[in-house]
């Protein structure tokens, strides 16, 4: 009786591949500006082309205001270089200040990103208040450390909590809870590759970590090999933790998200060692094609997640309704587009 | 235009609403109309100034917003010359279209991305080099000295003496550098590393307590390898390659988009690895910077040739490790300096 609505990407390697190149050559040939409109671009492309129930999504920003808030974040960066270089106690307050709004331009980032969003004509909407966000940036993770780390997966939690319940599809709220289990399984997952990553360091290839930056007189070849082989083991470890961890979580989180009042639900079915497959092919296809063929194995990533994707309808579809938003500022998203900080939320 | 341009059918949605019905849109001289195809009831109507086409990227559903919010959504993309799209958002379109031509793109965007990689990085790790205070040079220092200290050094076991000694060779060849930094020296014993020294960005300058028990009683060899890291200092060679690997990354991200996974940690962490084969050209300019501070202080650049001698015997050629230039070819930049200031 339950009917899984599947997500699809109607998208295609070529079609994308044509708009990637295009975005590329004009974002080198304006020196950067374009890239604010080739953002668009893509975004547009991926939500344009992924379904579900016969309908999709869209991304509606403007690269105008793309463009002013990077400006704004580029011009701030500016300041601050300029004031450490012959000003340095201005520095040290602007950084203070620049760290104590973070939390602002972070929830505004989100805000922009949800209402230039949509689904089936509707609006996507952020509503997370301040407070709880310097909670969670400033303070849970302080309290994590203190535990050395133990208690990581109750910060994941409030993180995800945060991200998605305050979320809405137009005036309908996202609600996602559950238990804390899930979560330290797979932070154990996690946990596990990276010390098998040590493991095999330290006994095959005698373990020591390099620190950037430093200029030795004579390289000692063994030395500097057995180096550079650690690293490599552990980065690859790290990057293999961090997407099974990716696969177990998103699983979870969607299956404990329901939306509206009628309890629509949600599927993810994908499989972390078919995902670090996609992850690893990709990386190797990318490399020796000189990244020719990133959008090729973008466009597979994408085909992948949408495919392990469901929405569960509990009802009708054609309920939602919200006012149509608009949200002119992007400095919060242009901040957290070149920082490349992200809250890890499994959409 | 006239009343027999077809009409285009697809979805209509209420402003603000999910629901879906079907619609069809005509245009007229006047009105574009949005209507029920089954009743034939008008939806909605708006002038066709107030009508707005949405900037499509490729060749997904396209979607027509009219004035009082109603949305319509079509496959059928002759809506784009129904609704005289303007020429520069067709054109963006037509040139993304997988054919021969991208080939030319293709070659466009390598290009330009040579020239950005050859120009553009450069700059950039100059203005950062330029931008980075004083301050933040020596909290690396501090950093990188705590991390080796913690992984692959040891406590020095040298005497006060002979660290002293060092030392006065050091404040020697400081009086003939024109840069308002300090140096420091420090000791550290260095297991598996031989007779060997490094440079921290900041100035601090370590050396191995093998190098000082080799060459401890010959300030002409350790004031050539002090002046070589001195040479690393000024210059900031590990700052620029650090720089370097930051700025490639954020280049690469900013105009090629999101990566993905892996490929994004491969390309940050490995472009630091990267950033070794690098300092070749480094490390002949050490040795050019070293040569010229050597005289100007009084030492004889003999004291280097005599090292790297020395390591050409015991290790032969390693240069196969193409993290730095073979002693021979240091040797020979070395003595054909020092022929030239005969």
């Amino acid at each position: 009786m339950e009917t899984h609505e599947k997500f699809e990407f109607r998208g295609s390697a070529r079609e994308w591949f044509g708009i990637w190149i295009v975005n590329l050559l004009l974002s080198i040939v304006t020196l950067g500006v374009y890239s604010a409109w080739a953002k668009v671009r893509s975004k547009k492309y991926f939500y344009q082309n992924t379904f579900v129930a016969g309908r999709n999504f869209d991304y509606h920003a403007t690269g105008q205001q793309i463009l002013i808030g990077r400006a704004i974040v580029v011009a701030a960066l500016l300041v601050f270089a300029l004031s450490a270089q012959f000003l340095p106690p201005l520095a040290a307050a602007l950084l203070i200040a620049y760290v104590a709004v973070f939390p602002v331009l972070l929830v505004r980032s989100l805000r922009f990103d949800a209402r230039n969003s949509s689904w089936s004509n509707v609006r996507f909407d952020f509503v997370g208040k301040l407070g709880q966000l310097y909670l969670l940036i400033f303070v849970y993770p302080v309290l994590s450390i203190l535990t050395l780390y133990t208690t990581w997966p109750f910060v994941q939690r409030a993180i995800q909590r945060y991200g998605i319940n305050n979320h809405r599809l137009g005036t309908t709220s996202f609600h996602f809870d559950s238990k804390i289990g899930p979560f330290y399984m797979a932070f154990l997952a996690a946990v596990g590759i990276v010390l098998v990553g040590v493991a095999l360091v330290a006994g095959v290839i005698f373990g020591q970590i390099t620190s950037t930056a430093n200029e030795a007189l004579f390289a000692n070849p063994i030395l500097l090999l057995n180096l550079f082989l650690s690293y490599l083991v552990i980065l690859l470890a790290a990057a293999f933790a961090s997407v099974v961890y990716q696969a177990i979580i998103r699983n979870h989180i969607f299956a404990h998200t329901k939306l509206g009042e009628n309890k629509h639900g949600f599927v993810s079915t994908v499989k972390p060692l078919s995902l670090l497959w996609i992850a690893v092919s990709n990386l190797i296809v990318v490399l020796f094609s000189l990244g020719l063929m990133l959008p090729w194995a973008t466009v597979r990533m994408q085909r992948y997640l949408a495919e392990n994707s469901a929405l569960v309808p509990n009802g009708s579809l054609d309920d939602f309704t919200g006012d149509v938003l608009t949200e002119t500022n992007a400095i919060g998203d242009a901040y957290s587009d070149i920082e490349g900080i992200e809250l890890e939320l499994p959409v | 235009m006239s009343a027999h341009d077809p009409s285009i059918s697809g979805w209509a949605f209420r402003p603000g609403s999910s629901e879906r019905i079907s619609a069809r849109l005509d245009v007229s001289a006047d009105w574009i109309f949005l209507t029920d195809p089954d009743d034939g009831l008008l939806l909605t109507k708006s002038a066709p100034l107030d009508v707005r086409l949405d900037q499509a990227a490729g060749a997904g559903p396209r979607n027509v917003y009219f004035a009082d919010g109603w949305m319509f959504q079509t496959e059928d993309h002759q809506i784009s010359i129904l609704m005289q799209e303007p020429l520069p958002s067709r054109l963006l379109r037509h040139f993304e279209i997988f054919r021969l031509r991208l080939a030319a793109f293709i070659f466009l965007s390598l290009l330009s991305a040579f020239a950005a990689w050859s120009l553009a990085v450069p700059a950039l790790v100059t203005v950062a080099v330029w931008l980075t205070p004083h301050a933040a040079l020596s909290q690396i220092d501090k950093a990188s000295i705590k991390s080796l200290d913690l992984t692959v050094f040891e406590e020095s076991d040298l005497s006060a003496d002979k660290q002293k000694d060092q030392k006065r060779v050091l404040k020697q060849l400081m009086l003939s550098v024109d840069a308002n930094r300090p140096f420091t020296l420090i000791f550290r014993e260095m297991p598996g590393m031989g007779a060997n020294a490094a440079a921290l960005p900041g100035g601090t300058i370590i050396v191995s307590d093998e190098l000082v028990t080799r060459y401890g009683d010959d300030p002409t060899v350790i004031a050539g390898v002090l002046a070589h890291e001195m040479g690393h200092v000024v210059e900031q060679h590990g700052l620029k390659q650090l720089y370097r690997a930051l700025t490639v990354y954020a280049l690469i991200t900013l105009v090629a988009g999101d990566v993905g996974p892996i490929l994004e940690n491969v390309l940050l962490e490995g472009q630091t690895l990267a950033s070794l084969s690098y300092s070749r050209k480094h490390e002949l300019s050490a040795d050019r910077f070293a040569v010229d501070l050597l005289y100007k202080s009084g030492f004889s650049p003999e004291g280097l040739q005599r090292l790297f001698k020395d390591v050409e015997e015991t290790d032969g050629e390693n240069s196969w490790f193409a993290t730095h230039p073979s002693s021979a070819e240091r040797l020979k930049q070395i003595k054909e300096m020092a022929d030239h200031r005969k």
